[in-house]
Formats: structure tokens, C-alpha cells, sequence
């Protein structure tokens, strides 16, 4: 099994609209700040580059080719369902989580439910678990994506 | 965090025991529609702690080893000590889902004498749930009149 996080959140838009809020508006939605991008001092600009294949990246400058890969995108559906590779700044090549969203529609809306898995490939002493045991880490995990989705939810 | 203590956010939060809290969260999903909108889990697939709304209510849920107090009805004999009532808009639809589910119906949806229908229900582990309606909104005079010889006071 795999240890994960899951968050949900309903958006009053519909299916579509709503995957497209989480792609092509992911610079507005994403919080800024060393918690949540991964330069501490960098100003990135976050960006799905969109279909399996692309990639999730912060580019600091464009022209330089300058950026962060957070990850592969595995799975491009829009509408129903996007999963794309997530890794950390000090994660090793063995280390990556998945990030798997799944947009449904349901009667307010679309129901918007995130689950970020694989973190049981960091050993106990990775920096990324700040120490923290395994309830505590994934406790932190849980409420960052809340905070995320939170800010997502402000412009749906 | 998202914040939790926000003008919109539910401020009381009942939380709730169980011994294998993923098939209870799977369960409260189909039969009472409860919507999972934080969900914590452990490198043995186990949920750590869970948070599901209805409405703008939300309840937590988790194991029950983790401290020597918490237990779930079924391991002391059925026993509750408390129980979550919940206010819906449609209480027969609500009744007939739980039912559909195979819940154990502990009374049938019936009027009361504050203008309210209810029904009273166990989930897999025996925790009891209570589920109403408004369907009058009576005057304390004409609950009292309705009622068994009770004495109406308050704002209702």
C-alpha cells in the first residue's frame, strides 16, 4: 500500500471549467512563498504544459530555459481526470509521489478530488518529512493541499 | 491549514471511532452522503484521520488503537455514549439511500411533536445517527400542546 494524502473540494463550475482552472490557471492558484514553490527566493511562474508527456514546471526565465520539473503528466483527460508526477527539490531519482485528480460532476458543480501518493518512498530521515512522524508528516501534507485547493476554490 | 475557524466553517465537529475506518468512510459515503474532503493515510494503507461534510456540517473519523479511551460500539457490546444527529432536505430520500445500503434501522422516519420528521439509524459498527426534517415550524405553544406533558422553552 501507499502511504497518501486526499483532499476534496466542490467548485460551482462545470467539469471542464473546473480542469481548466487547475491547468491553465495554476500560476493564480498556487500559493506563493518557500512553502509552496520550490525556490525559496525565485519568483517562478507555475505552468502544466498541457497532454501526457508535458510536464508541471516553475520557470524562472523563459529565455534562459531556467525552471524546476515537479513532474511528468501521466494522465491528461479534461474534464475527468488529470495525474501528473510530483517531486520534491531534494527528492533522488527512486523518490516520486503522484498526484492523481479526478473532476466529477455532481450537482453544485464539480467535486474536485486530489490524492497525492507514494510518500512511503521517503525513508523516516528525509528532509521533506521535517522530522515529523508519519501521522504528523501527512497531517502537514493534507493541510497543504487544503490551503491549495482553498485558493482554487476563491476562483471557481 | 485551510482555515477551519472561517466565518462559513462548521465550529462544532463531532469525531468518530471506528475499527477499520476505511470501509467506515466508504460506508458513510454511500449510505448517508458524506462527502470525504480530507483523508490521511498511513504507509499500511490504513486511514490515520479522516474529514467528510454534509452541508456545512463536517465530521471527523479514525482508528481507535491509538490511545488506550477511544473504542467503536461494535467492540463494547454496542454501547453509545453519544450519538451525531443530522439535518437533511429530504428525509424519505435520505431514509431510502441508507436503506438501499443495507444500514440497520434501528426506527422508521415518524413526525414528532416539534414539527420535525426523523429517523433513527446504526451504522456497520453500531455507531447510532439520528437524520430529520423541519417539516412545521411550530410555536413553543403548539409543541407543548403536542407533546407528552412537556414544558416548551427557548427559541426552538
Amino acid at each position: 500500500m501507499s502511504a497518501n494524502v486526499m483532499v476534496g473540494i466542490t467548485l460551482e463550475v462545470e467539469p471542464e471549467e473546473a480542469f481548466r482552472l487547475f491547468t491553465e490557471e495554476v500560476d493564480l492558484w498556487w500559493q506563493r512563498g518557500v512553502k509552496f514553490r520550490f525556490r525559496p527566493k525565485a519568483n517562478g511562474i507555475m505552468k502544466f504544459e498541457p497532454g501526457e508527456g508535458g510536464r508541471l514546471i516553475e520557470i524562472y526565465d523563459e529565455a534562459k530555459g531556467d525552471l524546476y520539473e515537479v513532474g511528468r503528466i501521466l494522465v491528461w483527460e479534461p474534464g475527468v481526470r488529470l495525474v501528473f508526477e510530483w517531486r520534491g527539490p531534494n527528492f533522488r531519482d527512486e523518490q516520486v509521489t503522484e498526484v492523481d485528480i479526478r473532476f466529477k460532476p455532481v450537482e453544485a458543480g464539480t467535486r474536485v478530488v486530489l490524492e497525492h501518493r507514494g510518500w512511503e518512498t521517503l525513508p523516516p530521515d528525509h528532509p521533506a518529512r521535517h522530522g515529523l512522524g508519519d501521522r504528523a508528516f501527512l497531517t502537514m501534507q493534507g493541510g497543504w493541499w487544503e490551503e491549495q485547493l482553498a485558493a482554487l476554490r476563491g476562483m471557481g | 491549514m485551510a482555515d477551519k475557524t472561517g466565518s462559513a466553517a462548521a465550529q462544532v465537529v463531532p469525531a468518530l471511532f471506528y475499527q477499520d475506518p476505511n470501509a467506515a468512510l466508504d460506508w458513510l459515503e454511500k449510505a448517508f452522503g458524506f462527502e470525504t474532503c480530507l483523508r490521511l493515510t498511513g504507509d499500511d494503507g490504513v486511514i490515520q484521520h479522516a474529514e467528510m461534510e454534509y452541508g456545512n456540517g463536517r465530521i471527523m473519523l479514525g482508528g481507535m488503537n491509538w490511545a488506550d479511551w477511544p473504542s467503536s460500539p461494535k467492540a463494547i457490546g454496542g454501547k453509545n455514549t453519544q450519538c451525531v444527529h443530522v439535518q437533511v432536505k429530504d428525509v424519505m430520500a435520505h431514509f431510502k439511500r441508507a436503506k438501499e445500503a443495507g444500514a440497520n434501522i434501528a426506527a422508521e422516519p415518524e413526525d414528532q411533536f416539534y414539527g420535525d420528521k426523523i429517523y433513527r439509524v446504526f451504522d456497520p459498527e453500531g455507531h447510532f445517527w439520528t437524520f430529520g426534517q423541519t417539516m412545521r415550524v411550530l410555536s413553543n405553544d403548539e409543541m407543548e400542546k403536542a407533546s407528552p406533558g412537556l414544558k416548551v422553552e427557548g427559541k426552538g
